[in-house]
């Protein structure tokens, strides 16, 4: 029984020792090559100025941070990058309405073993820190960045995490190497959300944190009230109380500081907008994912509306080897049928089906709001902030689909968050003079197979033109690998074995690996020559693995290289597509 | 001499000892010089006449009885019937023979002291990206090694920055004079570019073929962008000396200004490769990048199987060092020591390189090795005087005995490719230098130890 573990143990330690084993190549080659110069010049490129203005063959010059020139016989400078833009579309780099990117909160220090008393907490246990600036969390490596930025995103209104009043957020640019060449305009916002304390702590329901906004305000009013009449004539008066919350909150009162909401639901808009009503104070309002409810309230307010790129996922249906729903979601309302019971459960199938159908439905008034919001015509710009920068394009995109005017989508994404946060003499066109926020596409940005080839964030260029390599190069008949495949992995630590699944056709190969304990994960750069497979996997941690196998008939051997030695992996055909799809 | 009874007092702590209490402590270990070892007598200019000898004046053409006159620090004259100036100092070296200065192509002489000890290695620098490092400024003249070198009649070498894709610039060094500008001979700059190794890096390289393949490609793409960078930087450079006043300069990098040269076409770029796959990258890359003509070849030494393209790129090869096993298991054991003869068989001009720092003296038996295994005694010489002069574009100044020549030459009482040759005399820019150094100091010290022994 005790040489069972000790076995383990030394087989971990190989494997441990083989992981750490030095690389045998001395040289380095990841290393960063200076920029020689910051001029460019996109070259003959089609350039989208505004939404509907558009040169279809113009140069655009960046050099010191902005667009220094654009036109159709704009001469290239001696000291300029030439970027032969030719098949390349030049958008003006989009303006996020609300997002916590480049943000990286401070982890919590817990409590520092203060008694607190529940009903009656100080400021920052109740999650009241407007006294607090995202700026000093800023830095641009944060995690999810990078991500925004290849979506085309330049720069935002950026607000610090936290419950109900996280501090004041600043409109920043997505890129730089420190956190100040970040920052455009800190203090530009007051962040707030209806978010209850941390713990058991007032105000732990939503209606006590109206209640407590509604008191800060009136308490800021009447601090505001005694130090103006303090100032005029101190004499004989005691000091007002130093107070950096309330403090925070006189440029709101003063209206020079928009409040900044983040609400998606229908009932927490009303709320904001209630609250709005009451004290009166200029008002951003993000999130909306449920706006399409709240239309009138909306039309009634002069706030300015930043809406989610997220959207709800489409249904899956957990019962395989049914079309239906494929068939029906198109026009779900259709085929709902609100009156369905379930008398048997014979007949659980069907009231399945039935509320898929009602899930669709319902998702289809999410894929429409954009549509539903510019049609009572209301202006809106976009907020990532519950969006997954992946699906950002996707998502535009199934808005434009449902009805929003492409023209529309272009204009909520550069001019309009521009002039809304006061930034349209700096941002959202192509325009000489304007910071070189560019976006440059090898085709509409709204079409499915575009993509992203250079950002440019404060004249900087972001290259993704080499990033292509996510896909692989398919020659062979890929029915040979398309269907489910069972592997064994032969490591020092005994056999794995796992699923891997292949999908998709000529054009291009899509495919999951799921290992042993149910993790699954995507396959990348999937080449198929006719018998040489491969295709590399990234865990989520550590590095990521090339995989070469030869398929003969329904099996494959091959290997996985690792940092470390090859590895043997060999698998087995377990389902054709045939059984599969068609 | 105190340092024994410091040591071996209990009242002293190492701490109290302190840094130059190790130091003193590694030094006694590894017998480091310190200064009064340094050679005893500086050398002097003459003038000097050296009568009687026989006089390799190029290796191919000796003269059996001359006389050869070494004025400030040129030859003024050779041949049989050179008459001695009445202010020289005639040195009768009657049935010895006078050699070229030998030229060592490739070392890290000046820029080592004691291998085992990192704060005296300067030809590693730290970062990915130094070709703005130039070793020359690095070389330490007085160094303990360049006396023990001498001795076996090498005169001038090629001393290398390591480390990285671009570790900087190589110079070409005379083994005389107190300052490295005394010593730089003839100007020579060569940027050294460490060609990344694709393939296979020998049996213990167990990387998948696909991951080899993957990290050449992104080794090549890097040296790609890095050398893209340095011709927009160049060109930049350019536009902006056309008109200095309207334009202004690019961003200052001095790793990329350093590359302005060999991009202009105006300096010689050093690629050091020694896998044949690594050889003929290198020379495609060089030229698609059109700098192939600038190219010299360093290491080689799978040079022979792909001798014939770098015949036909014309590029010369410092081969070296020879004096290892065969770079594959198949190869024939005496396969490095035939590369030069194999590679000059094919038409490449060969120099030969010891790739070492306190052996270069050992130069000559890496071409008596050449000689004796295919390349012959003449070219061998060949590849250690007349070649690198003509590589090195110094022909001019060094490599033969000629007058007008820099007096760089030895006197030897037999071949100088043996072991036991001595060299007798020896001259650099027309300093006779004294033979003593370390090596022979200590020869002298312990073969004769007194009080001996017993006891």
């Amino acid at each position: 029984m005790t040489a069972s573990p000790l076995r383990r143990l030394g087989l971990l330690a190989l494997a441990v020792l083989l992981a750490a084993a030095p690389p045998l190549h001395a040289q380095d080659y990841d290393f960063t090559v200076p920029d020689v110069t910051d001029t460019y010049a996109l070259e003959n490129a089609r350039v989208v100025q505004a939404p509907g203005d558009v040169l279809e063959s113009a140069t655009v010059v960046v050099r010191d941070g902005l667009i220094e020139a654009v036109g159709p016989d704009v001469e290239v400078p001696y000291d300029a990058r030439r970027i032969a833009a030719d098949s390349l579309t030049v958008y003006a780099g989009f303006i996020d309405g609300l997002s916590h990117a480049g943000v990286e909160m401070p982890d919590d220090e817990g409590d520092n073993g203060e008694e607190i008393d529940p009903g009656d907490p100080p400021f920052d246990a109740a999650g009241i820190q407007p006294d607090r600036s995202v700026r000093s969390f800023l830095t641009p490596d944060a995690s999810g960045l990078e991500g925004l930025r290849k979506a085309g995103f330049t720069a935002g209104h950026v607000v610090p995490e936290g419950q109900m009043l996280p501090g004041s957020g600043a409109l920043a640019l997505y890129g730089g190497t420190s956190a100040s060449d970040m920052v455009l305009t800190s203090d530009a916002t007051l962040f707030g959300q209806l978010e209850t304390a941390d713990g058991y702590v007032y105000p732990a329901t939503e209606m006590a944190v109206i209640a407590k906004l509604r008191q800060l305000v009136r308490e800021a009013e009447r601090r505001q009230e005694l130090e103006t009449a303090y100032e005029r004539d101190p004499t004989g008066q005691r000091r007002p109380p130093q107070d950096p919350v309330h403090s925070a909150l006189f440029p709101v009162l003063d209206g020079d500081t928009p409040l900044a909401f983040y609400a998606d639901g229908a009932l927490p808009i009303h709320r904001v907008l209630d609250l709005r009503q009451e004290l009166d104070v200029p008002l951003v309002l993000a999130g909306l994912a449920e706006s399409h409810a709240t239309v009138d309230a909306l039309q009634n307010t002069d706030a300015h509306l930043f809406l989610t790129l997220d959207l709800p996922e489409a249904p899956t249906r957990s019962a395989e080897g049914d079309t239906t729903i494929a068939d029906t979601t198109d026009s779900p309302s259709r085929y709902y049928r609100p009156e369905a019971r379930t008398p048997t459960h014979a007949s659980v199938p069907d009231e399945e089906e039935n509320l898929e159908l009602r899930h669709a439905m319902e998702r289809q008034d999410y894929l429409e709001t954009a549509a539903t919001l510019h049609e009572a015509g209301l202006r809106f710009g976009f907020t990532t902030r519950e969006a997954d920068a992946g699906d950002v394009r996707d998502n535009l995109r199934t808005m434009i689909d449902e009805g929003l005017p492409e023209s529309v989508a272009l204009a909520a994404l550069t001019t309009r968050p521009a002039s809304v946060l006061g930034l349209n003499t700096r941002l959202g066109t192509v325009e000489e003079g304007k910071i070189a926020n560019l976006v440059v596409t090898d085709g509409s940005y709204f079409a499915e197979d575009t993509k992203v080839q250079h950002v440019f964030v404060d004249g900087q260029l972001y290259d993704y033109s080499g990033d292509g390599s996510g896909s692989g190069e398919i020659s062979g008949d890929v029915s040979k690998v398309l269907g489910t495949w069972s592997y064994t992995l032969e490591t020092p630590q005994g056999d794995r074995s796992g699923t891997l699944t292949f999908e998709g056709d000529q054009s291009g190969l899509e495919g999951t690996i799921t290992n042993s304990q149910g993790t699954e994960s995507e396959l990348e750069s999937i080449s198929f020559d006719g018998t040489t497979l491969s295709f590399t996997v990234s865990p989520e941690q550590g590095p990521s693995l090339s995989v070469t196998v030869t398929v003969e008939a329904d099996a494959f051997e091959g290997s996985v290289s690792t940092p470390g030695p090859s590895l043997t992996i060999t698998g087995e055909r377990t389902s054709a597509p045939n059984a599969m799809r068609k | 001499m105190m340092l024994i009874p410091m040591l071996s007092s209990d009242s002293v702590s190492p701490r109290a000892l302190g840094l130059w209490g190790l130091l003193l402590l590694f030094g006694a270990g590894l017998l480091l010089p310190h200064a009064a070892q340094a050679q005893n007598t500086p050398g002097a200019q003459g003038p000097y006449a050296l009568t009687n000898a026989q006089i390799l004046v190029t290796p191919s053409d000796t003269v059996a009885n001359g006389t050869v006159v070494i004025r400030d620090d040129s030859i003024a004259a050779v041949g049989p019937n050179v008459s001695v100036p009445s202010d020289a100092e005639a040195i009768d070296v009657a049935g010895q023979t006078i050699y070229p200065g030998f030229i060592d192509s490739g070392t890290h002489l000046g820029l080592q002291e004691v291998g085992s000890l990192s704060e005296t290695q300067d030809f590693n620098e730290i970062g990915d990206l130094t070709s703005h490092m130039n070793a020359l400024t690095a070389v330490n003249p007085n160094t303990v090694h360049v006396p023990t070198t001498r001795v076996h009649g090498i005169t001038a070498v090629i001393t290398e920055p390591e480390t990285g894709m671009l570790p900087g610039t190589a110079a070409l060094i005379g083994l005389h004079g107190y300052t490295p500008e005394q010593m730089h001979l003839g100007g020579v700059t060569l940027t050294k570019l460490d060609f990344p190794s694709i393939g296979r890096q020998g049996p213990s390289d167990d990387r998948s073929p696909e991951t080899i393949k993957k990290e050449s490609e992104e080794a090549l793409d890097k040296l790609n962008e890095v050398w893209d960078a340095a011709e927009r930087y160049a060109a930049i450079d350019s536009a902006v000396a056309v008109q200095p006043e309207a334009r202004r300069q690019p961003t200052h990098l001095p790793a990329m200004e350093s590359l302005v040269p060999v991009i202009r076409g105006e300096q010689p770029i050093l690629i050091s490769a020694n896998a044949a796959s690594d050889i003929s990258e290198a020379l495609d890359w060089a030229e698609e990048r059109g700098v192939l003509d600038q190219v010299i070849l360093g290491g080689a030494l799978e040079g022979w199987r792909v001798a014939d393209e770098i015949a036909a790129a014309g590029v010369p090869v410092l081969v070296g060092s020879i004096m290892q096993p065969p770079t594959r298991e198949s190869d024939r054991y005496d396969k490095a020591y035939r590369t030069p003869a194999l590679l000059h068989d094919a038409g490449v001009p060969v120099a030969l390189r010891s790739g070492k720092t306190e052996n270069v003296r050992n130069l000559v038996f890496h071409a008596g090795f050449a000689a004796s295994h295919g390349l012959g005694k003449t070219d061998a010489l060949r590849a250690i005087t007349t070649t690198p002069a003509q590589i090195f574009d110094v022909e001019d100044h060094v490599g033969t005995i000629e007058a007008g020549k820099r007096a760089n030459l030895f006197v030897a009482n037999g071949d100088p490719l043996q072991p036991d040759t001595d060299v007798q005399h020896l001259f650099i820019d027309g300093y006779k230098l004294p033979l003593d150094n370390r090596q022979t100091r200590l020869y002298d010290e312990f073969l004769n130890r007194n009080p001996g022994l017993e006891k």
